[in-house]
C-alpha cells in the first residue's frame, strides 16, 4: 500500500521532513496506527525514490546541517521546524546518521521507529540503537561522533583565510573613505559571498573566529564580525543567499559613518562629555551620506543606509538617532543591532577597555528583549553562539578551566570545551570535551559552574581555539 | 555526426585550423557537438526571454539544450564540459568553441566582463538547473549590484561550477601572526583560576522559542517589496536631513534626497515620490529648521513641482491604475501656482482618460491659486484643450469665472459647448445669484445645430430648475413655445423624450392639450411619424400623471404598435399608481 504520490521529483530536504514526521507520530500513536503507517510508507516511498537516483542513501548531521548523500540539505520555514525536531532527536540518542542501501520493508522502519523511542532515555542510546537493529536490516546507524571528526584543517584554513581577507579589505574601504573616496559597496561583493558560504558551511568554524579581540583595529574586526554574526543569524532565520549577501554587506557596513567622526573623539581614551557623544552619536546618520553617494539606489546602497541608520535604534527610546514613536525598524537592523551589540560588549576598547563575557553579554541582551532586542531573533541568536559563546572561559564544576570551543544547540549550556588547566589549576595539554558526555550513573562528566573575564588575566583565547597556528599549540587531543 | 565539420557563419576559424592538423575524429566530432551545445544555448537564452514558461517553444528549448548536454557526456565520456572564457571567445581544451565581436549581444563577453574564467557543467546537470542558468542568461540586469557572479553565486547550482578572477588570494599572514603573537608571555592562568574559583555560579537565562507566526512575521518583512525600503529611506533622509548641521553633510543629505526623488519618478513609484514632495513641504513650513536646511528644502522643492517633474509625474499618473488618493491630495496641497502651467500642458499629452480626469482634479484645487491663468487656457486653439479647461472650471466652481465660460456655449465644436453648458450647470448649481443669467445664455443652445447640445441644455436647464425649485418664466415660455410648435414634431425621439422631462415639471393646459391632440390624431396610414408623436405624449402624460387622459391610453393600449403600447402601459400603470 504506498499512499504517497510522487507528483515531482523528491528533493533530499523531503527525507529529512518525512522523517520528522514519521518520528512525532511515533510519539504519540501505537506503531500499527494507520495514520503511523501512512507515513511510514511515505517515507519508503521517498527513500525508494532517492535510492533510485544513487543506490544508496546516507542521511547525516553534521555540525548542526543534515547531509543527504554528502550533500548538505539546505532549510527554509517551512521545513525548517522539522529539522529543529530531528537534530534534537538525532543528537539525543548520539546518533550521526542513517544510512540505507536497498529498500526498505514496512516491518524494518517499524523495528527502527520503535528501537528509536525506546533507547530514548537510554544511558547509551547510540549503542542500544545500533545493536538493537540486527546484521541484514536495511537501516544502519552511525554515531554524531563521527560526522563530527569529519572537520577538515583545509576548511579551518579557508575560514580563516576569509576572515583576515575580510579584515584586511575593510581596512582598505576605511582608508579610501578617509582619503575621501566614494564608498564602492560592490567592491566588497566577493568578500561578502565568501563569509556567506563559510557561514554555510563551517558556522562554528567562522564563528569562532569572531571571538577575536584586536584591540588596536578595533572597527575593522567589529565590522567582520558583526556581518559574520549577522549572516549566521540570518542563515539560521531561513533568509535565501541572496539575502544573507544583502545582509552581511549590511553588516560590514554598518558604522561606516564613524569614519567621519573626528579620530580624536573616537579615540578619546576618557570619557566623551556631552558634546562629543553627540558627535559620536551622528555616526549613524553619517553613514546614510556615505554609502548613498552614488546617483542610483542599488538594492545594497539602500539596505545597507537603512541598517547604518536604524542599528543604534530601540523600541524604548533609548537608543538614538531618536525618530517618532511609530517608526519601524527594519529587520536587517534588528539582526545586526544584536550583532553588534554582543560583538561590541565583548570586546576590548578605548573607552572600555574592560570587555564583558561574552556570557555577560548574551544575559545583557536577553535583559532587553522587547526593549531594545527582538525575542524571536535573540533566540536563533543564542542558538548559534550558545548560552556560553564560543571563547568564553568557563571554570567547571570538575574545577577545571576550560574555553568553550564549539556550541550545542541543542543543549546550549552544554558546549565542547578545550581544557585549559586540571582541577589543581595546572595547564594542561588541549582536549576538547564535550559536556555532555555523562558517567556510568547517567550524570554529566561535566558541567560549567562560572565565566572568568580573559582579558583580566591577559589569557588570550585564540591560542586555545586555533591551536594549528599558534606557536604554543600542540594539537587537538579529542575527548 | 559526420567528420566534416561546418564552421560557417561560426567565426570559427581558428578551431578549424587547429582541428584539421592533429585531431582525431572522435575529437572534431566532441568539438563540433560543443559547437552547436553554445549555438543552441544561445537560441535558448533568446526563446527563454520571450516566451513565458508553460510556452511549448520555451519548454523545447530546454529539452534541447539539455540534450546537447547529454549528447556531449555521451560521446566524450567525461564527467564534466569545461569551457575558458576569453574576452571574445570560448575555448574547449585551448580550441576555440565560440567566437563573436559583438558588444552587446556576446556570450564570452557576458561572462568574461564580470570576472568569469571557466564555466564548469557536470554531468548530472538537470533540466532545472539548466533552465535557471539559461536565465541568467537572459537577464538584463543594469542596478550597480548585480554581477553575473552574484546571479550565479545565488543560484548554488549543483552541477554548474565556475571559476572568477577573484579569489581568496590573501596571503598576507601579518594579521594572524598579530593575533596569534598577542598570546602574552605574561598570561596568568593561574590567578584566572585562583577568581574562577571565588566567582559565583553563573544565572540561568530564560529564553523564550519563537514560535512559527514569530519567524514567519521575519520572513516576511525580509521579503518586503524594496520600494517598501526605498520609501522607508525617504523617511531617513529626512530625518538626517533635520538633524545635519555639517554644510558639507546637509549638501550630501540634500543631494540624495533629490535623487531618491529622481529615482521614484524613473521607477514609476508614484507613491513614494508624492511621500518625498509632501514631507518636503511639511518640512519647509517648520519653524525649527536651520537656514541652511531650510535652503536646501527650498531647493527640493522647487525641484519637486518643477515643469520637467510634473511633466515625468504626468506619464506616471496617466499609466498607473491605482493610485493612493489621500497621498496625492497631500502632494496637491502643497503645490503652488508655479505649478499650473505644467500640469496644463499635461492635458495636452495624457493618453488615458483617468489620467486627464486625475490631472483636471489637479488643476481644479491649485488653480485657485490663479483663475485668471486657467480662464487663460479657454483661449487656446486646441478644442480638446479648451474642453479639460472647462472641467477644471466647472469643477473649480468660482462664480466669478461664468463670464468667460458663457462664451464658450458659441464655441466652434460642440464638445466644447456642451462643456461650457455642463460648467456653467455646475456654478449655478451652487449659486442661484446668477441663476437666471446662466439660464438664458444656456437656453440659447437649444436652436444649437448639433443634437448633444441641445439635449444637454434640456437636462442642465431640467437640472437646474428642479434643484432651485424655481419657475423662471421666461425660459418656461421659450421650451414651451419650441415644444407646442410643429418644429417640435421633426425632433428625434430622444430629443422629445428630453423636452417631455422639462415640459412635465409645469403640468402646462397648453403643452397638455398640444400633447392631447398628439395622443388623439387618428390617421390612415401607418406613418411612423404618428405613431412617434403618440408614443412622446403617452411619454409625457406618464410624466405628469395627469389622470384626464387615462381613457384615451386606454384605448391604445391594444395598439398593434409595441413600443406605443409599451409606453402606454407604462404610463397608465404610473398614473394609476399615482392616484392609488
Amino acid at each position: 500500500m504506498k499512499t504517497f504520490e510522487i507528483s515531482e521529483a523528491i528533493r533530499p530536504q523531503d527525507i529529512i521532513s518525512q522523517l520528522a514526521v514519521l518520528l512525532r507520530i511515533s510519539i504519540t500513536h501505537d506503531i500499527s496506527n494507520d495514520a503511523l503507517l501512512k507515513s511510514v510508507h511515505n517515507f519508503i516511498c521517498i527513500v525508494d525514490a532517492l535510492l533510485i537516483k544513487d543506490n544508496y542513501l546516507t542521511v547525516e548531521l553534521r555540525r548542526q546541517f543534515f547531509y543527504v548523500n554528502d550533500k548538505r540539505v539546505k532549510y527554509n520555514l517551512q521545513n525548517y521546524f522539522y529539522f529543529q525536531f530531528l537534530k534534537n532527536e538525532f543528537t539525543k540518542r548520539n546518533l550521526g546518521g542513517l544510512h540505507m542501501r536497498s529498500s526498505l520493508s514496512v516491518r524494518e522502519v517499524q523495528t527502527f521507529i520503535t528501537l528509536f523511542n525506546a533507547v530514548a532515555s537510554a544511558e547509551d542510546p547510540f549503542s542500544l540503537l545500533a545493536g538493537g537493529l540486527n546484521e541484514g536490516e536495511s537501516i544502519i546507524v552511525s554515531p554524531l561522533d563521527m560526522s563530527v571528526q569529519k572537520e577538515s584543517q583545509d576548511a579551518e584554513k579557508l575560514v580563516k583565510k576569509t576572515y583576515f581577507s575580510a579584515v584586511s579589505q575593510f581596512k582598505d574601504f576605511s582608508k579610501k573613505i578617509d582619503d575621501g573616496e566614494e564608498v564602492a559597496i560592490k567592491n566588497a561583493n566577493f568578500i561578502i559571498r565568501a563569509i556567506v558560504d563559510r557561514v554555510i558551511d563551517e558556522e562554528q568554524t567562522l564563528l569562532s573566529m569572531t571571538s577575536i579581540k584586536n584591540y588596536d583595529e578595533y572597527t575593522f574586526y567589529h565590522s567582520v564580525n558583526v556581518s559574520i554574526l549577522a549572516v549566521t543569524i540570518g542563515s539560521r532565520l531561513g533568509l535565501n543567499r541572496r539575502e544573507l549577501f544583502e545582509l552581511g554587506i549590511s553588516g560590514f557596513f554598518h558604522d561606516v559613518g564613524k569614519i567621519k567622526v573626528p579620530r580624536q573623539i573616537l579615540n578619546k581614551p576618557a570619557k566623551l562629555d556631552d558634546t562629543e557623544w553627540d558627535v559620536m552619536r551622528s555616526h549613524p546618520a553619517k553613514g546614510v551620506g556615505c554609502l548613498l553617494s552614488k546617483k542610483t539606489f542599488s538594492r545594497l546602497a539602500v539596505r545597507s543606509a537603512i541598517v547604518s541608520f536604524e542599528h543604534h535604534m530601540a523600541k524604548d527610546a533609548s537608543g538614538y538617532p531618536r525618530v517618532s514613536g511609530n517608526y519601524n525598524q527594519d529587520l536587517y537592523s534588528k539582526i545586526i543591532s544584536i550583532a553588534d551589540r554582543f560583538d561590541a560588549m565583548t570586546a576590548s576598547r578605548i573607552y572600555t577597555k574592560k570587555p564583558r563575557s561574552p556570557e555577560e553579554a548574551v544575559a545583557i541582551l536577553s535583559e532587553g528583549v522587547g526593549k531594545n532586542v527582538d525575542a524571536a531573533l535573540l533566540r536563533i541568536f543564542i542558538d548559534a553562539v550558545g548560552i556560553f559563546p564560543i571563547g568564553t572561559v568557563v571554570l567547571l564544576d570538575t574545577r577545571e578551566l576550560a574555553v568553550v570551543f564549539r556550541v550545542n544547540s541543542v543543549f546550549l549550556d552544554r558546549p565542547q570545551v578545550v581544557l585549559v588547566t586540571d582541577s589543581k589549576g595546572n595547564r594542561v595539554e588541549r582536549r576538547v570535551i564535550d559536556l555532555t558526555e555523562k558517567d556510568t550513573g547517567k550524570h554529566y562528566t561535566r558541567s560549567i559552574k562560572s565565566t572568568v573575564d580573559p582579558s583580566k588575566f591577559h589569557i588570550n583565547i585564540v591560542e586555545f581555539l586555533f591551536p594549528t597556528v599558534s606557536s604554543k599549540g600542540s594539537g587537538v587531543v579529542e575527548s | 555526426m559526420s567528420d566534416a565539420i561546418e564552421f560557417e557563419n561560426s567565426g570559427l576559424e581558428t578551431a578549424g585550423e587547429s582541428l584539421s592538423g592533429q585531431s582525431t575524429s572522435q575529437e572534431r566530432q566532441v568539438i563540433a557537438l560543443i559547437v552547436t551545445l553554445i549555438r543552441t544555448l544561445e537560441k535558448a537564452k533568446k526563446i527563454v526571454r520571450t516566451y513565458p514558461s508553460n510556452n511549448q517553444t520555451y519548454k523545447n528549448a530546454i529539452l534541447d539544450t539539455h540534450g546537447k548536454f547529454s549528447e556531449y557526456f555521451a560521446l566524450s565520456c567525461e564527467e564534466e564540459l569545461v569551457l575558458q572564457i576569453e574576452h571574445n571567445a570560448i575555448l574547449y581544451k585551448s580550441t576555440k568553441v565560440y567566437s563573436n565581436d559583438d558588444l552587446t549581444d556576446n556570450l564570452a563577453l557576458f561572462f568574461f566582463k564580470d570576472g568569469v574564467q571557466t564555466l564548469i557543467f557536470e554531468k548530472n546537470i538537470s533540466t532545472v538547473e539548466l533552465e535557471s542558468f539559461i536565465k541568467i542568461l537572459g537577464t538584463d540586469y543594469t542596478d550597480d549590484d548585480t554581477d553575473v557572479i552574484g546571479l550565479l553565486w545565488e543560484r548554488d547550482f549543483e552541477n554548474i561550477k565556475y571559476v572568477t578572477v577573484e579569489d581568496l588570494s590573501f596571503e598576507d599572514t601579518n594579521y594572524e601572526q598579530k593575533v596569534f603573537q598577542a598570546v602574552n608571555n605574561n598570561s596568568d592562568i593561574l590567578r584566572a583560576y585562583e577568581e574562577a574559583l571565588n566567582q559565583p555560579e553563573h544565572k540561568e537565562i530564560q529564553l523564550a522559542t519563537p514560535s512559527e507566526d514569530d519567524v514567519q512575521l521575519l520572513l516576511d518583512e525580509a521579503q518586503e517589496a524594496f520600494n517598501k525600503k526605498k520609501e522607508k529611506l525617504a523617511e531617513i533622509l529626512f530625518y538626517t536631513l533635520m538633524d545635519a548641521t555639517d554644510p558639507e553633510e546637509i549638501q550630501t543629505i540634500a543631494e540624495a534626497t533629490m535623487n531618491l526623488t529622481i529615482d521614484f519618478l524613473n521607477h514609476k513609484v508614484l507613491n513614494g515620490f508624492l511621500k518625498m514632495s509632501s514631507m518636503i513641504a511639511e518640512l519647509r513650513l517648520r519653524s525649527d529648521m536651520s537656514t541652511a536646511v531650510n535652503l536646501k528644502l527650498g531647493w527640493l522643492h522647487s525641484f519637486c513641482i518643477s515643469g520637467e517633474t510634473i511633466s515625468r509625474l504626468g506619464d506616471i499618473i496617466d499609466s498607473e491604475d491605482i493610485i493612493d488618493e489621500s497621498i496625492l491630495s497631500k502632494y496637491v496641497d502643497c503645490l503652488d501656482a508655479n505649478s499650473l502651467r505644467p500640469f496644463m500642458a499635461l492635458l495636452d499629452r495624457l493618453k488615458t482618460i483617468r489620467g486627464r480626469k486625475r490631472v483636471v482634479a489637479i488643476l481644479s484645487k491649485v488653480g485657485k491659486k490663479d483663475v485668471a491663468l486657467i480662464v487663460e487656457g479657454l483661449r487656446d486653439p486646441r478644442w480638446y484643450f479648451v474642453r479639460n479647461i472647462l472641467c477644471v472650471l466647472g469643477q473649480m466652481n468660482d462664480q466669478a469665472t461664468g463670464k468667460n465660460i458663457v462664451p464658450m456655449l458659441r464655441h466652434s465644436n460642440a464638445r466644447v459647448r456642451v462643456e461650457a453648458i455642463r460648467a456653467l450647470e455646475t456654478l449655478s448649481l451652487a449659486e442661484d445669484t446668477n441663476l437666471f443669467h446662466a439660464l438664458h445664455e444656456i437656453i440659447k443652445c437649444l436652436d444649437d445645430e448639433d443634437l448633444m447640445v441641445r439635449l444637454s441644455t434640456l437636462k442642465t436647464v431640467s437640472n437646474l430648475l428642479m434643484s432651485h425649485g424655481s419657475t423662471h418664466e421666461d425660459v418656461r415660455a421659450t421650451v414651451i413655445s419650441k415644444a407646442t410648435t410643429g418644429d417640435f414634431l421633426k425632433l428625434g425621439m430622444p430629443e422629445k423624450k428630453a423636452y417631455c422631462d422639462l415640459l412635465s415639471r409645469w403640468n402646462e393646459a397648453k403643452v397638455n392639450e398640444f400633447m392631447m391632440r398628439l395622443l388623439k390624431k387618428r390617421f390612415f396610414l401607418n406613418r411612423i411619424g404618428h405613431i412617434d408623436n403618440k408614443i412622446v405624449a403617452a411619454y409625457y402624460f406618464g410624466l405628469t400623471g395627469n389622470k384626464e387622459v387615462v381613457q384615451v391610453l386606454r384605448q391604445l393600449k391594444d395598439s398593434p404598435h409595441m413600443l406605443l403600447r409599451n409606453e402606454v402601459e407604462a404610463a397608465l400603470r404610473k398614473i394609476e399608481s399615482e392616484n392609488v
